[in-house]
């Protein structure tokens, strides 16, 4: 009797395992793109000033090319930074754009620690490319 | 039990809502139910939503939201979070399954294991940097659950609660300092309780049964029987017969007909001094078939001042101090220092050329860290500080060092639950509405509109009163700890009180400072590996 209970709780136990495990196999691709991936219709390079990042009031400053390296002009460029921490509101910001290319986006690093920085760029036509960058802030 | 008068203080189960809880044979799913729905919703978005930490449920949910929560519950209130558990309902179900199975082992009946993955899991959190996955945090939930049901399928008391769990043991420790404590109405009645149900639980075999004393007059029926004759419908010859309308118009109470657990960490309710292994389930409320068992309201933390109250143990004496020093370890790790202490150490140890993956060397220097801070110095300072105050109060031969040490231990709960509340609330209260549009996003991922698109712009207090709450409760936990210690050493030293206290106070004085010094570093939200 008792080592009948033993097998039941066992397989019970097994199929738990089994079944979280499974659930880990349905995980979707993650949608964001690394840093260094090739952008077909764009090429996007961020620059945070200033250098060190440290808290407080700064600016990205983001480069955009076509696909044949001539200058991007008339885009819609956009940021948004998350901490890699939860609990810490995303800073968002919209670039305007100064040399034929060359967006500049009002920035603050409200925290100190490891920040991923989004920053989306959209064409007229509906074309949207996004650009992924991790930063360091000290305090 | 000594013979006592009936309590008259305030009984949080004398409320309307609570008093029908508590004596519902299933009342506690009221609490468990919704929050096994939110647990399997974070583990839902921790496995399919964004694996960006500030924009799922399952990493803002619990570290910054139930943290939060969790302490200031445990101050206000007490052990709430146990009584609403959600890893206890497939518990529940093993349970079922393991009412004739196994005890615990003997030799893990106590702290030590408890301690033992309290300490894991802070280490876990910190070199995986759980706070930072979604992905991770929802396979440590559905750990929990694995864990919670595989214990509870092959021994008989819930084993998982009472030994294992390091929540539910973080729980326990400061809900001693909580306001409200598990408690009899009339002692005299448990005094002459046979069945004890509160702790061995209780079976109806029928849903009415009769709780005042049945009438003799008319006579109750008696069979006599003869040798052979083994029930009245095999022959028993009836002497008197009942009276049935008096007997159903005799006082009697609803019950389940389902078994009604006992304490599940064994725990006689009117010999409760203390809150360590109280879940807050309220079995034992739902099991009394005198209705007698309350929740009774106390000082807050009136159990650390009562000798005695606790168990003169090593591992509950050091798991208490460990835990304040891990309160600081905790709060450390969000400090640039870390960062040079770790790489400090790493490269002192050659490490990083010995090639070693980064993940190895994180877990090594991280395991030195918190072997040496969470454990190696808490029990060599409070044991080296039992000694002193032992041989300055004039009874070295009198008290040993357990019992010095277990005496103080109490002394560490305010100061502990000062480091957690600051750590804590800072996440907490920092990060406040930060679940609105976490849970607008979730919402409109699932095309459910009802709440609007996600105003990210939702944040939390602002620093400078985060920074005020922080200090607030640092001092107060110090306060009350510096006075615990005096009257302990009191009550220990008579007439050396003074030089008896003094290497307690030292030790006290010291965590604080350290403290208040964490308070005051630039905190940094890292969440990657140190070692790239």
């Amino acid at each position: 009797m008792r080592g009948s209970r033993s097998l039941m709780l066992a397989l019970i136990a097994a199929l738990i395992l089994l079944l979280t495990a499974c659930g880990g196999s349905a995980l979707p691709t993650p949608t964001v793109l690394p840093a260094d991936s090739a952008l077909p219709a764009y090429q996007i390079a961020v620059r945070g000033e200033p250098e060190p990042h440290t808290v407080g009031d700064a600016s990205l400053v983001v480069i955009v090319m076509t696909g044949s390296g001539t200058p991007a002009t008339g885009l819609t460029v956009s940021a948004r930074g998350d901490m890699t921490h939860a609990g810490m509101a995303p800073v968002l910001g919209e670039g305007t754009e100064g040399d034929p290319g060359v967006y500049t986006i009002p920035w603050q690093w409200t925290m100190a620690g490891d920040w991923i920085v989004d920053v989306t760029v959209r064409a007229a036509d509906g074309t949207e490319v996004t650009q992924t960058v991790n930063v360091t802030v000290e305090s | 039990m000594s013979a006592a008068s009936p309590v008259t203080r305030f009984d949080a189960l004398r409320l309307p809502g609570l008093r029908r809880v508590a004596r519902m044979p299933r009342g506690r799913l009221v609490f468990q139910l919704p929050m096994l729905l939110f647990a399997l919703l974070l583990m839902y978005d921790g496995f399919s939503g964004p694996q960006r930490a500030g924009q799922n449920l399952a990493t803002v949910a619990p570290w910054v939201h139930y943290r939060g929560l969790v302490v200031l519950a445990l101050l206000l209130a007490g052990n709430l979070f146990c009584a609403a558990c959600p890893f206890a309902l497939p518990r529940t179900v093993a349970h079922r399954l393991s009412v004739r199975g196994r005890r615990w082992p003997r030799i893990l009946r106590g702290k030590w294991v408890a301690a033992v993955s309290l300490l894991a899991l802070f280490f876990v959190y910190e070199w995986l940097d759980l706070w930072a996955s979604p992905l991770l945090t929802a396979w440590l939930i559905a750990a929990y659950f694995a864990a919670a049901f595989a214990l509870e399928a092959f021994f008989t008391e819930s084993a998982f609660c009472k030994y294992v769990c390091p929540l539910g043991t973080f729980n326990f420790v400061y809900s001693t300092a909580s306001p409200l404590q598990i408690g009899v109405r009339q002692p005299d009645v448990c005094r002459t309780c046979v069945g004890k149900d509160c702790i061995n639980g209780r079976y109806a075999a029928q849903p009415v049964i009769r709780v005042s004393e049945i009438t003799t007059s008319p006579p109750i029926p008696v069979f006599v029987y003869g040798e052979g004759a083994a029930s009245p419908a095999s022959g028993g010859e009836v002497a008197a017969t009942i009276n049935a309308k008096s007997f159903d118009s005799a006082p009697s109470t609803q019950h389940s007909a389902l078994i009604v657990p006992g304490c599940g960490t064994l725990l006689f309710p009117p010999t409760i001094q203390s809150n360590l292994d109280c879940t807050l389930c309220l079995d034992c409320a739902r099991a009394c078939p005198h209705d007698n068992v309350g929740l009774f309201a106390r000082a807050p933390g009136a159990e650390l001042k009562k000798p005695n109250a606790w168990p003169a143990r090593w591992d509950v004496s050091l798991l208490v101090i460990c835990l304040a020093f891990l309160g600081l370890l905790n709060a450390f790790g969000m400090t640039p220092p870390v960062y040079d202490l770790l790489e400090g150490l790493a490269n002192s140890l050659g490490l990083p050329g010995a090639g070693l993956p980064p993940a190895a060397i994180d877990a090594i220097v991280l395991g030195l860290l918190f072997v040496a801070v969470g454990v190696v110095l808490p029990a060599g300072l409070s044991v080296g500080a039992a000694a002193l105050s032992r041989r300055l109060g004039g009874v070295s031969k009198r008290d040993s060092l357990r019992h010095t040490v277990a005496a103080f231990a109490p002394a560490f709960v305010p100061i502990g639950l000062g480091f957690w509340i600051a750590h804590y609330s800072f996440h907490f209260l920092t990060g406040l509405f930060t679940i609105v549009p976490v849970t607008q996003r979730f919402l409109t991922d699932h095309q459910i509109g009802w709440f609007g698109a996600p105003d990210w712009s939702l944040g939390g207090l602002p620093l400078g009163v985060v920074g005020m709450i922080q200090l607030s409760a640092l001092i107060a936990g110090y306060g009350v700890s510096m006075w615990l210690a005096l009257q302990t050493a009191q009550r220990l030293y008579r007439r050396n009180a003074m030089l008896g206290y003094l290497a307690w106070a030292l030790l006290l004085t010291g965590l604080m400072l350290a403290g208040w010094w964490l308070i005051q570093q630039p905190m940094e939200m890292r969440g990657s590996f140190l070692f790239d």
